[in-house]
Protein backbone atom coordinates (compact mmCIF):
# COMPACT_ATOMS: atom_id res chain seq x y z
CA UNK A 1 0.00 0.00 0.00
CA UNK A 2 0.84 3.70 -1.29
CA UNK A 3 -0.38 6.11 1.72
CA UNK A 4 -0.84 10.05 2.24
CA UNK A 5 -1.48 10.50 5.46
CA UNK A 6 -2.76 14.08 5.92
CA UNK A 7 -0.13 15.73 3.68
CA UNK A 8 0.00 19.31 3.30
CA UNK A 9 2.53 21.08 1.37
CA UNK A 10 2.73 24.92 1.82
CA UNK A 11 4.60 27.23 -0.78
CA UNK A 12 5.02 31.04 -0.26
CA UNK A 13 2.22 30.83 2.33
CA UNK A 14 -0.19 28.75 0.06
CA UNK A 15 -1.16 25.53 0.69
CA UNK A 16 -0.27 23.47 -2.77
CA UNK A 17 -1.68 20.30 -0.32
CA UNK A 18 -4.49 21.11 2.18
CA UNK A 19 -4.41 17.76 5.16
CA UNK A 20 -4.88 15.29 1.61
CA UNK A 21 -4.88 11.59 2.44
CA UNK A 22 -5.40 8.77 0.22
CA UNK A 23 -4.62 5.06 -0.61
CA UNK A 24 -2.98 3.14 -3.43
CA UNK A 25 -4.10 -0.23 -3.53
CA UNK A 26 -2.13 -3.28 -5.15
CA UNK A 27 -4.07 -4.45 -8.08
CA UNK A 28 -6.08 -1.31 -8.78
CA UNK A 29 -6.15 1.70 -11.07
CA UNK A 30 -6.74 5.15 -8.81
CA UNK A 31 -7.82 7.96 -10.77
CA UNK A 32 -7.00 11.72 -9.71
CA UNK A 33 -9.36 13.96 -11.65
CA UNK A 34 -9.52 17.97 -10.55
CA UNK A 35 -9.30 21.45 -12.43
CA UNK A 36 -5.64 22.87 -13.13
CA UNK A 37 -4.37 23.73 -9.99
CA UNK A 38 -5.90 21.44 -7.59
CA UNK A 39 -2.89 19.81 -6.86
CA UNK A 40 -2.83 16.99 -8.77
CA UNK A 41 0.52 16.76 -9.66
CA UNK A 42 2.14 18.26 -6.22
CA UNK A 43 0.01 15.18 -4.87
CA UNK A 44 2.25 12.71 -6.91
CA UNK A 45 5.33 14.08 -6.57
CA UNK A 46 5.17 14.05 -2.52
CA UNK A 47 3.81 10.17 -2.73
CA UNK A 48 6.87 9.51 -4.61
CA UNK A 49 9.20 11.29 -2.52
CA UNK A 50 10.18 14.44 -4.64
CA UNK A 51 8.48 17.09 -2.32
CA UNK A 52 8.65 16.73 1.59
CA UNK A 53 5.74 17.25 3.11
CA UNK A 54 5.39 19.71 5.45
CA UNK A 55 2.76 18.06 7.30
CA UNK A 56 2.05 14.60 7.41
CA UNK A 57 3.83 11.86 5.62
CA UNK A 58 4.16 8.97 3.00
CA UNK A 59 4.05 5.79 3.68
CA UNK A 60 5.20 3.16 1.18
CA UNK A 61 4.53 -0.20 2.34
CA UNK A 62 4.11 1.12 5.69
CA UNK A 63 7.76 2.36 5.69
CA UNK A 64 8.16 6.44 5.74
CA UNK A 65 8.73 7.09 1.89
CA UNK A 66 12.27 8.96 3.35
CA UNK A 67 13.72 6.01 5.15
CA UNK A 68 13.71 4.38 1.56
CA UNK A 69 17.56 4.71 -0.30
CA UNK A 70 17.54 6.13 -3.06
CA UNK A 71 18.10 2.66 -5.28
CA UNK A 72 15.79 0.88 -3.27
CA UNK A 73 12.54 3.00 -4.07
CA UNK A 74 13.46 2.87 -7.34
CA UNK A 75 12.43 -0.40 -7.36
CA UNK A 76 9.61 -0.01 -5.57
CA UNK A 77 7.87 2.88 -6.83
CA UNK A 78 8.33 3.89 -10.76
CA UNK A 79 7.32 7.72 -11.42
CA UNK A 80 6.69 9.00 -14.76
CA UNK A 81 6.62 12.66 -14.51
CA UNK A 82 4.45 15.21 -16.88
CA UNK A 83 7.49 17.52 -18.30
CA UNK A 84 10.25 15.24 -19.87
CA UNK A 85 13.46 16.99 -20.42
CA UNK A 86 15.81 15.13 -22.58
CA UNK A 87 17.50 17.28 -24.98
CA UNK A 88 20.14 15.11 -26.04
CA UNK A 89 20.48 12.95 -29.36
CA UNK A 90 19.99 9.11 -27.77
CA UNK A 91 18.43 6.43 -29.99
CA UNK A 92 14.96 6.01 -29.17
CA UNK A 93 16.05 2.41 -28.00
CA UNK A 94 18.94 3.80 -25.29
CA UNK A 95 16.37 6.26 -23.69
CA UNK A 96 13.75 3.21 -23.28
CA UNK A 97 17.22 0.89 -21.89
CA UNK A 98 17.64 3.84 -19.69
CA UNK A 99 14.55 2.14 -17.33
CA UNK A 100 16.59 -0.88 -16.62
CA UNK A 101 19.44 0.64 -14.57
CA UNK A 102 17.48 0.18 -11.46
CA UNK A 103 17.63 -3.08 -12.09
CA UNK A 104 21.13 -3.69 -13.72
CA UNK A 105 19.90 -5.97 -15.99
CA UNK A 106 22.78 -7.25 -18.46
CA UNK A 107 22.75 -5.65 -22.08
CA UNK A 108 21.85 -8.61 -23.85
CA UNK A 109 18.45 -8.93 -21.24
CA UNK A 110 17.90 -4.59 -21.50
CA UNK A 111 17.52 -5.00 -24.93
CA UNK A 112 15.09 -8.26 -24.59
CA UNK A 113 13.31 -5.80 -22.22
CA UNK A 114 13.32 -2.64 -24.30
CA UNK A 115 12.31 -4.42 -27.35
CA UNK A 116 9.24 -5.87 -25.72
CA UNK A 117 8.34 -2.40 -23.88
CA UNK A 118 8.97 -1.00 -27.85
CA UNK A 119 6.49 -3.31 -29.63
CA UNK A 120 3.75 -2.62 -26.41
CA UNK A 121 3.72 1.08 -27.09
CA UNK A 122 4.30 0.66 -31.28
CA UNK A 123 7.30 2.57 -31.72
CA UNK A 124 9.73 -0.49 -32.30
CA UNK A 125 10.12 1.03 -35.88
CA UNK A 126 11.48 4.41 -34.36
CA UNK A 127 13.93 1.88 -32.34
CA UNK A 128 17.40 3.51 -33.78
CA UNK A 129 15.49 6.93 -34.36
CA UNK A 130 17.32 10.43 -32.96
CA UNK A 131 14.97 10.80 -30.16
CA UNK A 132 15.22 14.41 -30.20
CA UNK A 133 13.52 14.41 -33.90
CA UNK A 134 9.97 12.33 -32.52
CA UNK A 135 6.67 14.57 -32.03
CA UNK A 136 5.69 14.77 -29.09
CA UNK A 137 3.58 12.06 -28.98
CA UNK A 138 6.20 9.42 -30.08
CA UNK A 139 8.48 11.12 -27.11
CA UNK A 140 5.76 10.30 -24.75
CA UNK A 141 5.75 6.64 -25.86
CA UNK A 142 9.70 6.38 -25.65
CA UNK A 143 9.39 7.25 -22.04
CA UNK A 144 6.01 5.16 -21.27
CA UNK A 145 8.35 2.56 -22.69
CA UNK A 146 11.43 2.92 -20.33
CA UNK A 147 8.70 3.25 -17.43
CA UNK A 148 7.72 -0.46 -18.82
CA UNK A 149 11.15 -1.42 -18.49
CA UNK A 150 11.75 -0.37 -15.34
CA UNK A 151 8.29 -2.09 -13.79
CA UNK A 152 8.99 -5.80 -15.39
CA UNK A 153 11.22 -6.28 -12.32
CA UNK A 154 9.58 -6.10 -8.96
CA UNK A 155 8.05 -2.53 -8.79
CA UNK A 156 4.63 -2.77 -6.86
CA UNK A 157 3.48 1.34 -7.19
CA UNK A 158 3.45 3.18 -10.72
CA UNK A 159 2.61 6.94 -10.65
CA UNK A 160 1.58 8.33 -13.93
CA UNK A 161 1.26 12.32 -14.47
CA UNK A 162 -0.64 12.67 -17.67
CA UNK A 163 1.03 9.89 -19.65
CA UNK A 164 -1.87 10.19 -22.11
CA UNK A 165 -0.45 13.82 -22.81
CA UNK A 166 -0.28 14.46 -26.85
CA UNK A 167 -0.66 10.66 -27.69
CA UNK A 168 -3.09 10.23 -30.51
CA UNK A 169 -6.33 8.07 -29.99
CA UNK A 170 -5.28 4.50 -31.34
CA UNK A 171 -2.25 4.87 -28.72
CA UNK A 172 -4.10 6.04 -26.44
CA UNK A 173 -5.99 2.60 -25.97
CA UNK A 174 -2.56 0.66 -26.17
CA UNK A 175 -1.87 2.95 -23.57
CA UNK A 176 -4.84 2.22 -21.06
CA UNK A 177 -4.31 -1.28 -21.95
CA UNK A 178 -0.90 -1.86 -20.72
CA UNK A 179 -1.83 0.06 -17.65
CA UNK A 180 -4.94 -2.84 -16.74
CA UNK A 181 -1.93 -4.98 -17.85
CA UNK A 182 -0.13 -3.70 -14.59
CA UNK A 183 -2.77 -3.86 -12.56
CA UNK A 184 -3.94 -7.17 -13.69
CA UNK A 185 0.09 -8.39 -12.49
CA UNK A 186 -1.20 -6.87 -8.94
CA UNK A 187 0.82 -3.50 -8.70
CA UNK A 188 -0.56 -0.45 -7.86
CA UNK A 189 -1.16 2.52 -10.91
CA UNK A 190 -1.89 6.63 -9.83
CA UNK A 191 -2.46 8.28 -12.65
CA UNK A 192 -3.59 11.43 -13.56
CA UNK A 193 -5.59 12.11 -16.76
CA UNK A 194 -8.42 14.96 -17.95
CA UNK A 195 -10.39 12.90 -19.95
CA UNK A 196 -13.49 12.31 -17.93
CA UNK A 197 -15.15 9.11 -19.70
CA UNK A 198 -11.72 7.43 -19.86
CA UNK A 199 -11.21 7.19 -16.00
CA UNK A 200 -14.83 6.49 -15.69
CA UNK A 201 -14.40 3.26 -17.98
CA UNK A 202 -10.90 1.91 -16.71
CA UNK A 203 -10.42 3.84 -13.03
CA UNK A 204 -11.46 1.10 -9.78
CA UNK A 205 -10.97 4.24 -7.83
CA UNK A 206 -11.06 8.02 -8.68
CA UNK A 207 -10.33 10.96 -6.14
CA UNK A 208 -11.33 14.31 -6.70
CA UNK A 209 -9.00 17.23 -5.78
CA UNK A 210 -9.24 20.86 -5.64
CA UNK A 211 -7.46 23.65 -4.26
CA UNK A 212 -4.81 21.28 -2.84
CA UNK A 213 -7.75 18.93 -1.18
CA UNK A 214 -9.25 15.74 -1.55
CA UNK A 215 -12.87 16.29 -2.43
CA UNK A 216 -14.32 12.35 -2.75
CA UNK A 217 -12.92 9.29 -3.05
CA UNK A 218 -14.98 6.53 -4.30
CA UNK A 219 -15.72 4.21 -7.15
CA UNK A 220 -16.69 5.97 -10.63
CA UNK A 221 -19.95 4.93 -10.04
CA UNK A 222 -20.42 6.96 -6.93
CA UNK A 223 -17.92 9.93 -7.61
CA UNK A 224 -18.80 10.38 -11.39
CA UNK A 225 -21.88 11.80 -11.05
CA UNK A 226 -22.48 15.06 -13.43
CA UNK A 227 -24.01 17.44 -10.78
CA UNK A 228 -20.44 16.67 -8.62
CA UNK A 229 -18.42 17.56 -11.77
CA UNK A 230 -19.84 20.28 -12.76
CA UNK A 231 -19.48 21.65 -9.32
CA UNK A 232 -15.80 20.48 -9.52
CA UNK A 233 -15.02 21.65 -12.73
CA UNK A 234 -17.08 24.92 -12.53
CA UNK A 235 -18.87 24.27 -16.04
CA UNK A 236 -22.20 22.19 -16.53
CA UNK A 237 -20.98 18.68 -17.62
CA UNK A 238 -23.41 16.04 -19.39
CA UNK A 239 -23.43 12.63 -19.11
CA UNK A 240 -24.82 9.51 -21.52
CA UNK A 241 -24.04 6.14 -22.27
CA UNK A 242 -23.12 5.24 -25.95
CA UNK A 243 -22.70 1.23 -26.66
CA UNK A 244 -22.41 0.91 -23.06
CA UNK A 245 -19.77 2.80 -22.05
CA UNK A 246 -19.90 6.50 -19.88
CA UNK A 247 -19.21 9.40 -22.16
CA UNK A 248 -18.76 12.50 -20.50
CA UNK A 249 -19.22 16.25 -22.32
CA UNK A 250 -19.56 19.84 -21.20
CA UNK A 251 -23.10 21.65 -22.41
CA UNK A 252 -21.19 25.08 -22.38
CA UNK A 253 -21.94 26.73 -25.91
CA UNK A 254 -19.19 28.62 -27.25
CA UNK B 1 23.34 -1.01 -36.50
CA UNK B 2 25.78 1.50 -38.45
CA UNK B 3 26.53 3.31 -35.01
CA UNK B 4 28.07 0.27 -33.64
CA UNK B 5 30.60 0.15 -36.61
CA UNK B 6 31.15 3.97 -36.42
CA UNK B 7 32.14 3.80 -32.81
CA UNK B 8 34.60 1.11 -33.59
CA UNK B 9 35.84 3.39 -36.79
CA UNK B 10 36.57 6.30 -34.33
CA UNK B 11 38.36 4.14 -31.54
CA UNK B 12 40.25 2.86 -34.54
CA UNK B 13 41.58 6.29 -35.83
CA UNK B 14 42.40 7.60 -32.72
CA UNK B 15 43.99 4.78 -31.30
CA UNK B 16 46.21 5.31 -34.18
CA UNK B 17 46.50 8.98 -35.30
CA UNK B 18 47.71 9.17 -31.88
CA UNK B 19 50.96 7.85 -31.60
CA UNK B 20 51.55 8.91 -35.37
CA UNK B 21 51.73 12.63 -34.29
CA UNK B 22 53.12 11.86 -30.85
CA UNK B 23 56.31 10.73 -33.21
CA UNK B 24 55.51 13.67 -35.92
CA UNK B 25 55.78 16.02 -32.77
CA UNK B 26 59.00 14.30 -31.15
CA UNK B 27 60.76 14.94 -34.52
CA UNK B 28 59.33 18.68 -35.55
CA UNK B 29 60.15 21.93 -34.36
CA UNK B 30 63.01 24.53 -34.51
CA UNK B 31 65.83 22.10 -34.47
CA UNK B 32 64.42 19.03 -36.91
CA UNK B 33 65.13 15.42 -35.63
CA UNK B 34 65.43 12.15 -37.51
CA UNK B 35 63.67 8.49 -36.19
CA UNK B 36 67.34 7.77 -35.54
CA UNK B 37 68.09 10.18 -33.06
CA UNK B 38 65.57 8.63 -30.75
CA UNK B 39 68.09 6.28 -29.90
CA UNK B 40 71.94 6.77 -31.01
CA UNK B 41 71.15 11.05 -31.46
CA UNK B 42 73.81 13.14 -30.21
CA UNK B 43 74.02 14.39 -26.54
CA UNK B 44 71.70 17.63 -27.75
CA UNK B 45 69.21 16.19 -29.71
CA UNK B 46 68.71 13.73 -26.47
CA UNK B 47 67.93 16.37 -24.46
CA UNK B 48 65.90 18.43 -26.85
CA UNK B 49 63.62 15.14 -26.98
CA UNK B 50 63.65 13.78 -23.19
CA UNK B 51 63.77 17.14 -21.70
CA UNK B 52 62.08 19.14 -23.98
CA UNK B 53 59.60 17.67 -26.15
CA UNK B 54 58.89 14.62 -24.88
CA UNK B 55 57.65 16.26 -21.42
CA UNK B 56 55.96 19.02 -23.30
CA UNK B 57 53.81 16.45 -25.61
CA UNK B 58 52.96 14.54 -22.69
CA UNK B 59 51.80 18.16 -20.87
CA UNK B 60 49.85 18.82 -23.95
CA UNK B 61 48.34 15.06 -24.23
CA UNK B 62 47.38 14.70 -21.09
CA UNK B 63 45.95 18.73 -20.64
CA UNK B 64 44.07 18.05 -23.45
CA UNK B 65 42.10 14.94 -22.43
CA UNK B 66 41.47 16.28 -19.49
CA UNK B 67 39.78 19.71 -20.68
CA UNK B 68 38.05 17.66 -22.87
CA UNK B 69 36.45 15.01 -20.62
CA UNK B 70 35.94 17.56 -18.14
CA UNK B 71 33.76 19.48 -21.14
CA UNK B 72 31.63 16.57 -21.83
CA UNK B 73 31.12 15.66 -17.80
CA UNK B 74 29.73 19.46 -16.96
CA UNK B 75 27.56 19.24 -20.08
CA UNK B 76 25.84 15.92 -18.99
CA UNK B 77 25.64 17.95 -15.11
CA UNK B 78 24.29 20.99 -16.42
CA UNK B 79 22.16 18.84 -19.36
CA UNK B 80 23.64 21.56 -21.92
CA UNK B 81 25.99 20.96 -24.55
CA UNK B 82 27.24 24.55 -24.39
CA UNK B 83 28.44 24.14 -21.19
CA UNK B 84 32.13 24.52 -20.96
CA UNK B 85 34.50 25.17 -18.19
CA UNK B 86 36.20 27.88 -19.96
CA UNK B 87 32.88 29.21 -21.56
CA UNK B 88 30.98 28.97 -18.01
CA UNK B 89 33.96 30.72 -16.13
CA UNK B 90 35.36 27.60 -14.37
CA UNK B 91 38.75 27.84 -15.88
CA UNK B 92 38.29 31.86 -15.32
CA UNK B 93 38.05 31.40 -11.53
CA UNK B 94 40.96 28.57 -11.27
CA UNK B 95 43.32 30.78 -12.92
CA UNK B 96 42.25 34.43 -10.66
CA UNK B 97 42.91 32.20 -7.90
CA UNK B 98 46.48 30.96 -9.14
CA UNK B 99 47.54 34.20 -10.28
CA UNK B 100 46.24 35.27 -6.67
CA UNK B 101 48.48 32.58 -5.04
CA UNK B 102 51.44 33.78 -7.54
CA UNK B 103 51.52 37.36 -6.86
CA UNK B 104 50.99 37.25 -3.58
CA UNK B 105 52.36 34.23 -1.70
CA UNK B 106 55.17 32.58 -4.56
CA UNK B 107 56.10 36.44 -4.83
CA UNK B 108 57.26 36.65 -1.43
CA UNK B 109 58.23 33.33 -0.63
CA UNK B 110 59.73 32.61 -3.99
CA UNK B 111 59.82 29.46 -5.83
CA UNK B 112 59.63 26.66 -3.92
CA UNK B 113 57.80 23.19 -3.18
CA UNK B 114 54.90 25.17 -1.10
CA UNK B 115 54.73 27.61 -4.17
CA UNK B 116 54.44 25.15 -6.76
CA UNK B 117 51.84 23.09 -5.11
CA UNK B 118 50.22 25.81 -3.63
CA UNK B 119 48.92 26.85 -7.21
CA UNK B 120 47.39 24.17 -8.20
CA UNK B 121 45.34 23.91 -5.36
CA UNK B 122 44.80 27.66 -5.19
CA UNK B 123 42.97 26.82 -9.04
CA UNK B 124 41.47 24.13 -8.02
CA UNK B 125 39.46 26.02 -5.05
CA UNK B 126 38.68 28.65 -7.59
CA UNK B 127 37.49 26.51 -10.20
CA UNK B 128 35.61 24.23 -7.77
CA UNK B 129 33.86 27.94 -5.82
CA UNK B 130 32.79 28.78 -9.44
CA UNK B 131 31.20 25.98 -10.65
CA UNK B 132 29.06 25.34 -7.08
CA UNK B 133 28.16 29.04 -7.89
CA UNK B 134 26.84 28.83 -11.26
CA UNK B 135 25.32 25.76 -10.04
CA UNK B 136 23.53 27.79 -7.49
CA UNK B 137 22.81 30.87 -9.90
CA UNK B 138 21.90 28.84 -13.24
CA UNK B 139 19.33 26.35 -12.10
CA UNK B 140 16.04 26.47 -11.95
CA UNK B 141 13.19 23.99 -11.28
CA UNK B 142 13.20 23.00 -14.97
CA UNK B 143 16.94 22.42 -15.31
CA UNK B 144 19.21 24.75 -16.47
CA UNK B 145 18.60 27.29 -19.40
CA UNK B 146 21.76 27.93 -22.11
CA UNK B 147 21.40 31.88 -21.89
CA UNK B 148 21.68 31.92 -17.76
CA UNK B 149 24.84 29.18 -17.84
CA UNK B 150 26.49 31.36 -20.42
CA UNK B 151 25.71 34.98 -19.36
CA UNK B 152 26.98 33.12 -15.71
CA UNK B 153 29.82 32.86 -17.54
CA UNK B 154 30.20 35.99 -19.20
CA UNK B 155 29.84 37.73 -15.69
CA UNK B 156 32.55 35.44 -13.95
CA UNK B 157 34.57 35.71 -16.98
CA UNK B 158 34.63 39.51 -16.46
CA UNK B 159 35.14 39.46 -12.61
CA UNK B 160 37.93 36.94 -13.02
CA UNK B 161 39.69 39.40 -16.17
CA UNK B 162 39.17 42.19 -13.91
CA UNK B 163 40.52 40.77 -11.40
CA UNK B 164 43.57 39.33 -12.74
CA UNK B 165 44.29 42.57 -14.27
CA UNK B 166 44.31 43.95 -11.07
CA UNK B 167 46.60 41.35 -9.86
CA UNK B 168 48.49 42.23 -12.31
CA UNK B 169 49.12 45.81 -11.87
CA UNK B 170 49.99 45.34 -8.44
CA UNK B 171 53.09 42.61 -9.29
CA UNK B 172 57.02 42.92 -9.78
CA UNK B 173 57.77 42.76 -13.64
CA UNK B 174 59.16 39.24 -13.32
CA UNK B 175 55.85 37.99 -11.90
CA UNK B 176 54.07 40.24 -14.84
CA UNK B 177 56.01 38.53 -17.93
CA UNK B 178 55.60 35.03 -15.87
CA UNK B 179 51.34 35.37 -15.57
CA UNK B 180 50.92 37.15 -18.68
CA UNK B 181 52.76 34.22 -20.97
CA UNK B 182 51.19 31.67 -18.93
CA UNK B 183 47.38 32.83 -18.84
CA UNK B 184 48.16 32.83 -22.95
CA UNK B 185 48.37 28.87 -22.38
CA UNK B 186 51.94 28.07 -22.48
CA UNK B 187 53.16 24.95 -22.65
CA UNK B 188 56.91 25.91 -23.07
CA UNK B 189 57.95 25.23 -19.37
CA UNK B 190 57.00 21.64 -19.46
CA UNK B 191 58.45 19.79 -16.56
CA UNK B 192 58.65 16.26 -16.11
CA UNK B 193 56.98 17.04 -12.36
CA UNK B 194 53.97 18.46 -14.15
CA UNK B 195 53.37 15.84 -16.72
CA UNK B 196 53.71 13.51 -13.96
CA UNK B 197 51.14 15.52 -11.47
CA UNK B 198 48.54 15.24 -15.02
CA UNK B 199 49.36 11.72 -14.65
CA UNK B 200 48.65 10.53 -11.68
CA UNK B 201 45.30 12.86 -11.78
CA UNK B 202 44.40 10.79 -14.87
CA UNK B 203 45.21 7.84 -13.64
CA UNK B 204 42.95 8.01 -10.51
CA UNK B 205 40.45 10.05 -11.78
CA UNK B 206 39.26 9.50 -15.39
CA UNK B 207 38.69 5.55 -14.43
CA UNK B 208 36.26 7.37 -11.67
CA UNK B 209 34.38 9.95 -14.07
CA UNK B 210 33.57 6.87 -16.74
CA UNK B 211 32.20 5.02 -13.69
CA UNK B 212 29.50 7.38 -13.65
CA UNK B 213 28.76 7.50 -17.29
CA UNK B 214 25.49 5.57 -16.87
CA UNK B 215 24.50 7.74 -13.79
CA UNK B 216 25.12 11.10 -16.26
CA UNK B 217 22.90 9.70 -19.37
CA UNK B 218 20.19 9.44 -16.72
CA UNK B 219 20.68 12.89 -15.16
CA UNK B 220 20.17 13.94 -19.18
CA UNK B 221 16.14 12.78 -18.18
CA UNK B 222 16.30 15.09 -15.45
CA UNK B 223 16.88 15.49 -12.29
CA UNK B 224 14.10 14.67 -10.68
CA UNK B 225 13.70 11.34 -13.42
CA UNK B 226 17.33 10.63 -12.62
CA UNK B 227 16.86 10.49 -8.69
CA UNK B 228 13.24 8.49 -9.44
CA UNK B 229 15.67 5.85 -11.60
CA UNK B 230 17.92 5.46 -8.13
CA UNK B 231 20.10 7.99 -9.07
CA UNK B 232 21.52 9.64 -5.87
CA UNK B 233 21.54 12.95 -7.99
CA UNK B 234 23.15 15.37 -4.90
CA UNK B 235 26.37 13.03 -4.06
CA UNK B 236 27.11 12.44 -7.60
CA UNK B 237 26.64 16.12 -8.43
CA UNK B 238 29.04 17.15 -5.35
CA UNK B 239 31.43 14.53 -6.54
CA UNK B 240 31.61 15.56 -10.42
CA UNK B 241 32.03 19.37 -9.60
CA UNK B 242 35.06 18.32 -6.93
CA UNK B 243 36.61 16.16 -9.54
CA UNK B 244 36.44 18.31 -12.62
CA UNK B 245 37.46 21.44 -10.72
CA UNK B 246 40.31 19.27 -9.89
CA UNK B 247 41.05 18.31 -13.45
CA UNK B 248 40.63 21.90 -14.46
CA UNK B 249 42.49 23.36 -11.72
CA UNK B 250 45.58 21.23 -12.43
CA UNK B 251 45.46 22.05 -15.98
CA UNK B 252 45.46 25.66 -15.60
CA UNK B 253 47.62 26.27 -13.30
CA UNK B 254 49.97 23.91 -15.58
CA UNK B 255 49.43 25.40 -18.64
CA UNK B 256 47.51 28.16 -18.23
CA UNK B 257 43.81 29.04 -20.36
CA UNK B 258 43.38 26.99 -23.38
CA UNK B 259 39.68 27.80 -24.80
CA UNK B 260 37.22 25.43 -26.15
CA UNK B 261 38.60 21.91 -26.05
CA UNK B 262 36.62 21.12 -23.25
CA UNK B 263 33.60 22.20 -26.28
CA UNK B 264 34.61 21.08 -29.44
CA UNK B 265 35.75 17.00 -28.54
CA UNK B 266 32.91 16.48 -27.19
CA UNK B 267 30.84 18.25 -29.61
CA UNK B 268 32.18 15.80 -32.24
CA UNK B 269 32.41 12.61 -30.69
CA UNK B 270 28.52 13.17 -30.02
CA UNK B 271 27.70 13.95 -33.84
CA UNK B 272 29.55 10.74 -34.62
CA UNK B 273 28.82 8.46 -32.22
CA UNK B 274 25.61 10.00 -29.82
CA UNK B 275 25.54 11.14 -26.44
CA UNK B 276 25.95 7.79 -24.69
CA UNK B 277 28.40 8.92 -21.79
CA UNK B 278 29.76 5.62 -21.46
CA UNK B 279 31.55 6.02 -24.85
CA UNK B 280 31.85 9.92 -24.59
CA UNK B 281 33.61 10.41 -21.83
CA UNK B 282 36.71 7.63 -22.91
CA UNK B 283 36.92 8.70 -26.22
CA UNK B 284 36.67 12.46 -25.48
CA UNK B 285 39.72 12.29 -23.62
CA UNK B 286 41.58 10.43 -26.39
CA UNK B 287 40.66 12.71 -28.92
CA UNK B 288 40.98 15.89 -26.55
CA UNK B 289 44.74 13.91 -26.41
CA UNK B 290 44.94 13.80 -30.07
CA UNK B 291 43.38 17.76 -30.98
CA UNK B 292 45.76 19.44 -28.35
CA UNK B 293 48.77 18.01 -29.75
CA UNK B 294 47.79 18.79 -33.23
CA UNK B 295 46.99 22.31 -32.54
CA UNK B 296 50.58 22.31 -30.36
CA UNK B 297 52.39 21.26 -33.47
CA UNK B 298 50.83 24.05 -35.50
CA UNK B 299 51.66 26.01 -33.35
CA UNK B 300 55.33 25.52 -33.07
CA UNK B 301 56.00 24.86 -36.83
CA UNK B 302 53.71 27.46 -38.60
CA UNK B 303 55.79 30.36 -37.47
CA UNK B 304 58.65 28.56 -36.56
CA UNK B 305 61.54 29.06 -34.74
CA UNK B 306 58.76 31.23 -33.29
CA UNK B 307 56.00 29.94 -31.66
CA UNK B 308 52.46 30.68 -31.33
CA UNK B 309 50.66 30.30 -27.79
CA UNK B 310 48.49 27.70 -28.13
CA UNK B 311 45.51 29.15 -26.67
CA UNK B 312 45.62 31.24 -30.08
CA UNK B 313 45.16 27.90 -31.79
CA UNK B 314 42.23 26.13 -29.83
CA UNK B 315 40.43 29.90 -30.15
CA UNK B 316 41.24 29.45 -33.38
CA UNK B 317 39.51 26.03 -34.21
CA UNK B 318 37.00 26.62 -31.43
CA UNK B 319 35.31 29.65 -31.98
CA UNK B 320 34.54 29.11 -35.30
CA UNK B 321 33.17 25.88 -34.32
CA UNK B 322 31.41 27.35 -31.70
CA UNK B 323 29.52 30.06 -33.59
CA UNK B 324 28.49 27.16 -36.01
CA UNK B 325 26.93 25.29 -32.96
CA UNK B 326 24.44 28.21 -31.76
CA UNK B 327 23.69 28.95 -35.14
CA UNK B 328 22.49 25.36 -35.40
CA UNK B 329 20.72 25.60 -32.39
CA UNK B 330 18.95 28.67 -32.94
CA UNK B 331 17.63 27.11 -36.34
CA UNK B 332 16.43 23.98 -35.20
CA UNK B 333 14.38 25.89 -32.21
CA UNK B 334 12.68 28.13 -35.04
Amino acid sequence: MLSAESLSVIRHGRALLDNASMEVKPGSLHVILGPNGAGKTTLLKTLAGLIAADIGRVALEGKNIEEYSVSERSLTLAVLLQEQLLDFPFHVREVVSMGAYPIGAVFSQQNYLADKAMTALDIQHLADRDYTTLSGGEKQRTHLARLLVQISAKTAYVLLDEPLKAIDLKHQVAVMQQIRTITNQGKAVLLIVHDLSLAAQFADTITLMDSGRIVMTGTPAQVMQPDILSELFQTPIGFTEVLGQPLFFTRSTI
Amino acid sequence: MSRARLKAGVWLAVLTLLPFFMLLSLLKGSAALSVTDLWQGSDLSRRILYELRLPRILLVMLSGGLLAITGAVVQALFRNPLADPGLIGVSGGAALAAVAWQVTVSATIGAGVVASFGMPLAAFVGGMLVTFMVIRIARSASGISSLTLLLTGIAINAIAAAGIAGLKYLSDSMTLRQVTFWLMGNVQGASWWSVLTLLLISMVFVPVLIRYAAQLNLLLLGEQQAYLLGVDVKAIQQRLVLITALMVGAVVSMVGLIGFVGLVVPHIVRLINGPDNRFLLPISFLLGALLLLVADLVARVVASPAELPIGLITALIGGPVFLVMIAYRQRERG
